[in-house]
């Protein structure tokens, strides 16, 4: 390629080339290669991949011209359809002054990062595919509005969520390399801006419909919106005289907001609304100048502007004025945020959180981000300094509520508010516990974030629909979720005391309580411990899995436990979910005690196994001194050195007390010895014999001073009888009975 | 997603149907590439369906319209024919049911791929497995006593005009093949009346609800078009001659539309013009299986510019294409026609393939071929 029209910038001659020489077909041909000023033009005709089905009337030869404004290709080249009945008013387009056309949305993307890798072919594919997906409907998700889009080049207006029927104000103007971005508001500021004028009008509610082909100038917006029943001249006309349009016609231009209510049916009810925003080139002045309603004239005051006489101003072409239409965004209600954030959720969460700290800042922010729901934050600390490293709170809360603070950033996300605080330990019977008690019974999910035992002890205890707990290993790089799932069919404390035994018993848990302090009864001793260091990156790593299992948690209906393990060194995360047993549970009005199914299912097996003679062990657990609760998690097999005979069992010791020094130390101290539990065999009654009255007061005998509850379980073929006792809260019997399998 | 493929093999056909469901249909096989003639862009026939079939061994049908050369070149090199131990063997490719019109059973003093062919549809008409035969002339019943064969014993091979192939449906092919010809009056047994007694099919696809319409017409002359069209309009079959892609007769031959070729445009007689501007659907397109369109009237054989003139005006209309097979996709490099059928329509594939950059917005073309 040589002579008059070699094009200078480099992608263009890399257009052509390839064009002229691809070894393959290129499925394009150049029409003509031509300059226009400073501008290379390049013509040609593209084949396109189309199905017979057409979203969009493309055809299989689509002529265009690329406009390439810039010799070092410092700027995107512009693409026009160069085919007089090209369906502008179906597909991304914008008016792009540069090039005095409609040019084709062909770049979503930055030129400066595009253009790294445009080759000549790249350039022509990518322009092949654009109409490609324009004809099979794929560049348009259902929901879209067709255009303007991504138009780069447009000014933008930015509306509060919900419908679009005003009035409206505008409250905040800003301008940035030439372009406008307003801010506009319900409510009626002094300043305003001083360069717009909004004319605003609800047009008649239209039944739905594409309103396809959008207007490019005022005669096409006066056709339209009369098909709409709308008479737009009449209403400018009277608009551009009012005194206020006349005071500054000069330095003002029209923002036209159209607002277009549409409806399923004639009968039916307004559903959603369509806003259109235009500004035409010229100023008030220029504008009832060209429509024959006001004239200018110059005094010693300046330009000044006046209605004009019927008939002596002579009116122009409407065509002739051109209207430039603006990118309308609206600022994000929680359901919007959900669509964005890729939830499939249709309605707000109303969730209870208990702790505005680590982890609990973190989530609530990050789930508000997404438009999960409405948090109630209940938290009576304050913002101290070293907390701003690893909470969402900063450095001007300090001294400040850490509820009231969360709360206040939470609101500020979205353009929907509804976070709220209660200052208060939901430990503490106070002032604010009638506004606790009913924001947990009303809520959809209570979540414990407070990293204490007690906090999940006492969730157990309320009258919620739903709780679950969320905390991080003592050395801040293990997250854990405990969830109740619907019907709370095992409580909080329950799961709780499951998890202490799948961090003894599973090796993927192995150390997760290791660094944990047993002076201090709380498992995330990282967040409060100032001496341990711990980067604000794992503590938002975490938090972000613990804010994304929020939405799956709130869909699943069964219990669950999940642990997540960081490796610091390397990022990578192992996820354990653990598995949540079903629990029997005996009551009196001093005393409970809960049994999880697998100590059931495990003496049934041992049982089984040991037939025709008796057999035991010891039972393992944890207990809640405040609240007199004991969970029996699990029995162990019979010691070797045990004695087995059909007539009675007497349990060995061989290596009992180091095991359960590991299960104590692998758990903090939280899994203890709880009691004994043997067989009976087929035939005999679950159901204590002289013998084992004999244990159980043996029981008593040196557990009761010790201050420890204990128990008694006897598995017998149907069922399985239980006593628990401790100290002066009494005791309870009660029965399983064995599932038939 | 179903595939449809045309071959730039000059003046002939073959057509390769690949369905969604794995199943294959080749229409025709004429491998006419001269290797010893570095200008010759017909393509290597035999190497482009060994390449689509991947590595299998067999093809579920190939009909061979008619069997002239044009339709059948070379296939009893390619192709595992079971009457003789030298046509077996090898990388051979299986015929699992053979098409044919009862011509090429019936017909007598033919010579060449046609006679080895005419054997091996006799050997399976004989023994009564993988083939079936097309129209129903009392000559076919003939052939059978001869032999011995009581003529009921074969009825189930044998599938008259207007109605559908066995071997596929709708169900659980996504496709069904009708029949319009041959009728039993134009069975002949001479080599000269080949061409009117050829296969003309309709293939009916469905994919997602959509149905996309094939009609496949070999070389017939007009007056055989002329009497489907009647013969399915008076049948109130009207449906049965829809066409989303209508792989046009003999060639782009003006004698599939009129007598007369007329001077720049052949007008087609009055059922044809039926067939074409009232049948085709919304962006069809029209394939001619033939050298490149001339611009002059110097070859009488076909491709005729006047017939092509027609057509290309029918494809206009429709918004669709008019595609020939030796200028696809461009005159000097053709390649094989790619044509996929899916959940709208018909959607001839333009992967530009040049160069090693990126090509944007569309999927790589599968490697890993094993060749």
């Amino acid at each position: 390629m040589s002579g008059e029209d070699a094009p200078r910038s480099r992608l263009a001659r890399a257009l052509v080339q390839y064009v002229r020489e691809s070894v393959d077909h290129p499925y394009a041909t150049i029409r003509e290669v031509h300059r226009d000023g400073e501008r290379d033009l390049v013509d040609l005709d593209l084949e396109i991949d189309l199905a017979q089905d057409r979203a969009v009337p493309i055809l299989h030869r689509e002529p265009v011209r690329i406009v390439f404004a810039s010799p070092n290709d410092l700027v995107a080249p512009r693409v026009l359809s160069l085919r007089d009945d090209f369906p502008s008013g179906q597909v991304h387009t914008n008016l792009d002054h540069e090039v005095d056309g409609l040019c084709l949305c062909i770049w979503e993307e930055g030129w400066h990062d595009l253009s790294r890798n445009l080759t000549g072919q790249a350039l022509v594919e990518r322009i092949r595919w654009w109409f490609a997906g324009i004809a099979d409907g794929s560049l348009h998700a259902e929901d879209q509005v067709l255009e303007p889009l991504i138009a780069t080049t447009s000014d933008t207006i930015v509306f509060p969520p919900g419908n679009f029927v005003g009035p409206w104000f505008i409250d905040e103007a800003h301008e940035r390399r030439g372009q406008v971005t307003l801010i506009m508001s319900r409510e009626r500021k002094d300043a305003g801006d001083p360069r717009f004028d909004v004319f605003q009008r609800v047009l008649p509610s239209q039944v739905h419909g594409a309103l396809a082909s959008r207007p490019y100038d005022m005669g096409g917006l006066v056709e339209l919106t009369a098909r709409l029943d709308f008479d737009l001249m009449v209403e400018l006309r009277a608009w551009l005289i009012e005194p206020e349009r006349l005071a500054a016609a000069s330095e003002r231009r029209a923002l036209f907001l159209l607002v277009v209510p549409k409806r399923r049916t004639d009968e039916g009810e307004d559903e959603s609304h369509e806003a259109w925003v235009y500004t035409p080139s010229e100023t008030l002045a220029e504008l009832g100048e060209k429509l024959g309603m006001t004239s200018s004239y110059e005094d010693e005051g300046g330009l000044r502007t006046g209605a004009a006489l019927p008939g002596t101003v002579q009116p122009a072409d409407p065509r002739t004025i051109r209207l430039f239409s603006w990118r309308i965004v609206q600022r994000l209600d929680r359901a919007t945020a959900r669509q964005f954030a890729g939830s499939t959720r249709t309605e707000d969460a109303r969730l209870v959180a208990i702790g505005a700290g680590a982890i609990g800042s973190n989530v609530i922010m990050n789930a508000t981000h997404a438009g999960l729901g409405t948090w109630t934050i209940i938290d009576d600390d304050i913002v101290l300094p070293h907390n701003t490293v690893r909470q969402t709170q900063t450095n001007w809360a300090v001294g400040h509520l850490k509820a009231q603070v969360l709360a206040f950033e939470a609101n500020a996300i979205l353009a929907e508010g509804g976070n709220d605080l209660i200052v208060a330990d939901v430990l503490r019977v106070g002032a604010e516990t009638g506004r606790i008690v009913a924001a947990m019974r009303e809520a959809d999910l209570v979540v414990d974030f407070s990293a204490s035992p007690a906090v999940v002890g006492n969730l157990a205890d309320q009258d919620v629909r739903r709780a679950s707990s969320f905390f991080f290993g003592p050395d801040g790089s293990d997250l854990v979720a405990l969830d109740e799932g619907h019907g709370r069919t095992v409580l909080l404390d329950e799961i709780e005391a499951q998890y202490f035994l799948a961090v003894a018993a599973c090796p993927a848990l192995e150390g997760h309580l290791a660094t944990a302090r047993t002076d201090r009864i709380r498992y995330a001793n990282a967040c409060q411990d100032l001496s341990r260091p711990l980067p604000p990156w794992q503590v938002h790593m975490l938090s972000g899995l613990a804010a994304g299992r929020l939405p799956s948690l709130l869909e699943d209906a069964a219990p669950s436990a999940w642990v997540w393990r960081l490796d610091p060194d390397t990022g990578s995360v192992l996820p354990i979910r653990l598995d949540v047993q079903a629990t029997s549970r005996f009551a009196s009005d001093m005393l409970r005690v809960s049994v999880s199914g697998s100590v059931i299912d495990a003496m049934r097996t041992y049982r089984q196994k040991a037939a025709p003679n008796e057999t035991g062990g010891i039972l393992i657990g944890t207990f809640d001194l405040v609240r007199n609760v004991l969970h029996v998690v699990a029995a162990l097999p019979a010691p070797p050195d045990s004695r087995q005979a059909p007539t009675y069992f007497v349990r060995g010791a061989q290596d009992l007390r180091p095991l359960v020094d590991d299960l104590a130390s692998a758990t903090a101290g939280r899994l203890r010895y709880v009691g004994e539990w043997h067989s009976h065999p087929n035939g005999a009654a679950a159901r204590p014999s002289s013998d084992d009255e004999g244990v159980f007061t043996y029981l008593r005998q040196q557990l009761d001073p010790a201050g420890a509850p204990y128990a008694m379980l006897i598995c017998g073929r149907e069922e399985t009888w239980l006593r628990t006792a401790w100290q002066d809260r009494g005791q309870v019997e009660g029965v399983v009975a064995h599932d038939n399998d | 997603m179903h595939v449809v493929r045309f071959f730039p093999i000059g003046n002939a056909d073959s057509c390769l149907i690949e369905l969604e469901n794995g199943r294959r249909v080749l229409f025709d096989f004429a491998d006419m590439h001269n290797a010893d003639d570095q200008y010759d862009l017909r393509c290597d026939l035999e190497k482009e369906l060994r390449d689509c079939l991947d590595g299998a061994k067999s093809i579920d049908v190939v009909a061979f319209t008619h069997l002239d050369t044009d339709h059948c070149a070379r296939a009893k090199e390619v192709f595992h024919l079971e009457h003789a131990k030298k046509y077996q063997g090898g990388d051979r490719i299986k015929i699992e049911t053979m098409w044919v019109p009862a011509t090429a059973i019936l017909e007598e003093g033919v010579k060449g791929q046609a006679r080895t062919l005419r054997t091996e549809a006799r050997q399976r008409f004989i023994e009564g497995e993988g083939i079936r035969v097309f129209g129903r002339p009392e000559k076919l019943d003939q052939f059978l006593k001869d032999r011995g064969i009581d003529p009921k014993t074969r009825r189930n091979l044998i599938t008259d005009a207007g109605t559908l192939c066995p071997e596929f449906n709708l169900g659980s092919d996504g496709v069904e093949f009708f029949v319009h010809s041959p009728f039993a009056e134009t069975c002949g047994d001479s080599v000269e009346y080949r061409n009117g007694s050829a296969i003309f099919m309709q293939a009916t696809f469905v994919v997602g609800g959509r149905t996309t319409k094939m009609i496949l017409s070999a070389d017939v002359p007009h007056e055989v078009i002329d009497d489907i069209v009647r013969i399915t309009r008076f049948h109130k079959n009207d449906h049965r001659l829809e066409w989303d892609i209508n792989n046009v007769p003999h060639h782009c031959s003006y004698l599939s539309l009129a007598d007369d070729k007329g001077k720049d445009k052949t007008v087609p007689v009055e059922r044809l013009k039926w067939l074409y501007e009232e049948q085709g659907r919304s962006g069809g397109l029209l394939v001619s299986t033939s050298k490149p369109i001339p611009t002059n009237d110097d070859d009488k054989q076909p491709p005729h510019r006047q017939a092509a003139s027609y057509y290309k005006d029918v494809a206009s209309d429709l918004g669709g294409e008019w595609l020939v097979t030796m200028e696809h996709p461009d005159k000097n490099k053709p390649k094989p026609l790619v044509i996929e059928i899916g959940a709208t329509g018909s959607k001839r594939r333009k992967i530009a393939a040049a160069g090693a950059a990126t090509v944007l917005g569309g999927a790589a073309p599968r490697a890993g071929r094993r060749r």
